[in-house]
């Protein structure tokens, strides 16, 4: 099983895109992919979203497989990096990244999540899994007092309970079993200044629409365009993997 | 995936100000087992291009040609296909008939449909111009079908990096029309490749620009109440109570997937609104759905009438003396339901 993908990273209204993304393929179908979106009171969101991106990357490159351990220790590189940014290059307490990560090895994938950077797994036309958030909204939802889908547009969307770069231990999300692959599974990685415009059904229609991952990411920012109005939306960022049978 | 759910239809139109009714809607019979084992329920809804000439006669040349394609195909034809088939035919026969009417180039409708599939519970859809699919799902609202027109395009050169934000902003030309049935050079279609999986309580709303111009999505939503045929009475109600100036022709068709039967729901209502069941003859099952259409319409111009003269608002309608008596009756039946 190898894995197509399709990227896409604007920074919408905003001057920087602090959301960054990456893939990583290796052979035997092998790879990891993920999205990151930074935020710093005084700046210095991108290169932190950046520094995320390339940990969890070089930490599936030294260890390539899909397993919760990998997925820990990346997380916690990826930790250490913002640390150490924070400390070193931008004396700059306040930065924090939210980020996800899928990778994927002899023939199952498995996925991790910090914050509301999200992760959504479709297979045959439905949505067959997507990440909690960890913010304010999702807690609500947790709580039975709003609907899962009150919390596009809910005023407290940006408050994080768990971030990359926030003292302490950094607890990651990480799927508990893999998902073994078929052929036609769809995923996408989205940070939340992407899927808060584009609802779960609206993926589902565009891709009913789409020769490809490319056309897909267009037909949702189109989306998204309309939605957001000039100038006023967040970074958007979205990473969409298929899974292909080999020849 | 869901299969199996029921498939219950519905229909209306209105004039609106203008002094003609350039919409048309077909929808094949729900109950031709055969057919819908293969070919599901279609309901096709089409506009006539408005500034262009003949955009009535475009409208439903589009319609009949379209379901006349689409009825032919084969049992082992996927339905993408043959919906791509069927527009296509569509679209040579308005070409043809512009080219009769020395209009060539010059008349030309929209035109969307969709195919529900009971037995797999799937959807598929096809879109030319600015006539829209809608989907509600529980309280989620979306559109299906993107706008073919100058809007669109602007979006999508936004979105590849060819245009900045700013060429986004409103602009009287976003509403021209970039794709049309009529134009003899292939034009952009907006269709589904892959089966859309429906779920039991899925409601399809295909419209023309005349609901969704009136209506925000609030208040769409809030018609699909009770079954398909009451819903689309109720959002053509809708539309008339806003009593706009030059309120556009509107129709709208509604395919209902799986709905709960509404409590006290006796009778299909679309059977009341064209005042006996529908019976179609093999080949053009379409024709009775036209003719509850028009008895729904009549219905809802005589109750834009009664409308205008009540609130000095509504635009008085064409002069409904040119319809058939019996039609008449009917219509002024249905007018006298609350």
């Amino acid at each position: 099983m190898k894995m197509l993908s399709a990227t896409l990273s604007k920074p919408g209204g905003r001057e920087v895109n602090e959301d960054a993304l990456g893939c990583l393929s290796l052979e035997a179908g092998a790879g990891c992919w993920a999205v990151a979106d930074g935020q710093g009171k005084r700046g210095g969101g991108d290169l932190a979203a950046q520094k995320v991106v390339r940990a969890l990357l070089d930490a599936f490159a030294a260890r390539p497989q899909a397993e919760e351990e990998t997925l820990a220790r990346a997380v916690r590189s990826a930790q250490q990096a913002i640390l150490n940014l924070q400390a070193e290059i931008v004396r700059n307490q306040s930065l924090r990244v939210a980020a996800a990560v899928l990778c994927a090895s002899g023939g199952g994938v498995l996925w991790a999540h910090i914050g509301d950077v999200r992760v959504y797994a479709f297979r045959n036309g439905e949505l067959l899994a997507q990440t909690k958030d960890h913010s304010v909204p999702q807690t609500l939802v947790n709580a039975g007092e709003i609907a899962p889908a009150q919390i596009r547009g809910h005023p407290d969307h940006h408050r994080l309970l768990r971030s990359i770069g926030a003292p302490g231990a950094v607890q990651p999300a990480i799927l508990e079993n893999r998902l073994m692959l078929r052929p036609g599974d769809l995923f996408l990685i989205c940070s939340d200044g992407f899927w808060r415009h584009v609802t779960e059904l609206e993926m589902l229609v565009d891709w009913c629409k789409s020769a490809s991952l490319e056309r897909w990411l267009e037909r949702m920012e189109i989306r998204l365009l309309k939605a957001a109005p000039a100038g006023s939306s967040d970074c958007y960022s979205a990473l969409a993997l298929l899974a292909e049978a080999d020849l | 995936m869901t299969g199996g759910g029921q498939v219950k239809v519905g229909n209306a139109q209105y004039i609106g100000a203008r002094g003609e009714q350039q919409d048309y809607l077909g929808i094949t019979d729900e109950h031709d087992a055969d057919f819908v084992r293969h070919g599901g329920v279609v309901a096709v809804v089409a506009d006539g291009v408005g500034g262009h000439a003949h955009g009535g006669e475009a409208s439903q040349v589009a319609v009949r040609e379209f379901l006349r394609a689409y009825r032919a195909k084969f049992r082992g034809t996927w339905i993408p296909d043959a919906l791509y088939l069927a527009v296509k035919a569509a679209n040579h026969a308005v070409c043809e008939f512009a080219e009769s009417q020395g209009q060539a180039g010059n008349c030309g409708t929209t035109l969307v449909a969709a195919a529900l599939h009971p037995e797999s519970g799937s959807l598929h859809w096809v879109s030319i111009g600015d006539s829209r699919l809608y989907l509600l799902r529980g309280q989620e609202w979306a559109q299906l079908t993107m706008d073919g027109n100058y809007a669109s395009l602007q979006f999508k050169r936004v979105a590849r990096g060819a245009a900045a934000q700013d060429v986004l902003a409103e602009h009287p030309d976003h509403r021209v029309l970039t794709s049309f049935i009529g134009l003899k050079n292939a034009c952009e279609i907006d269709r589904s490749i892959r089966p859309f999986r429906l779920q039991e309580g899925d409601w399809l709303v295909l419209c023309t620009d005349g609901i969704f111009n009136s209506l925000s999505a609030e208040e769409m939503v809030g018609c699909l109440r009770a079954d398909p045929q009451a819903a689309c009475e109720a959002l053509v109600r809708s539309v008339l109570a806003k009593g706009l100036k030059h309120q556009d022709n509107c129709t709208v068709a509604i395919l209902g997937y799986g709905l709960a039967e509404p409590p006290g729901a006796d009778a299909p209502a679309r059977e009341e609104a064209a005042g006996a069941p529908v019976k179609a003859r093999p080949g053009r099952k379409w024709l009775p759905w036209f003719g509850a259409s028009v008895m729904v319409s009549l219905a809802v111009l005589l109750w834009a009438v009664w409308l205008g003269n009540e609130a000095g608002k509504v635009p008085k309608p064409a002069a409904p003396a040119a319809f058939p008596a019996a039609a008449l009756e009917s219509a002024a039946a249905l007018a006298g339901r609350p």
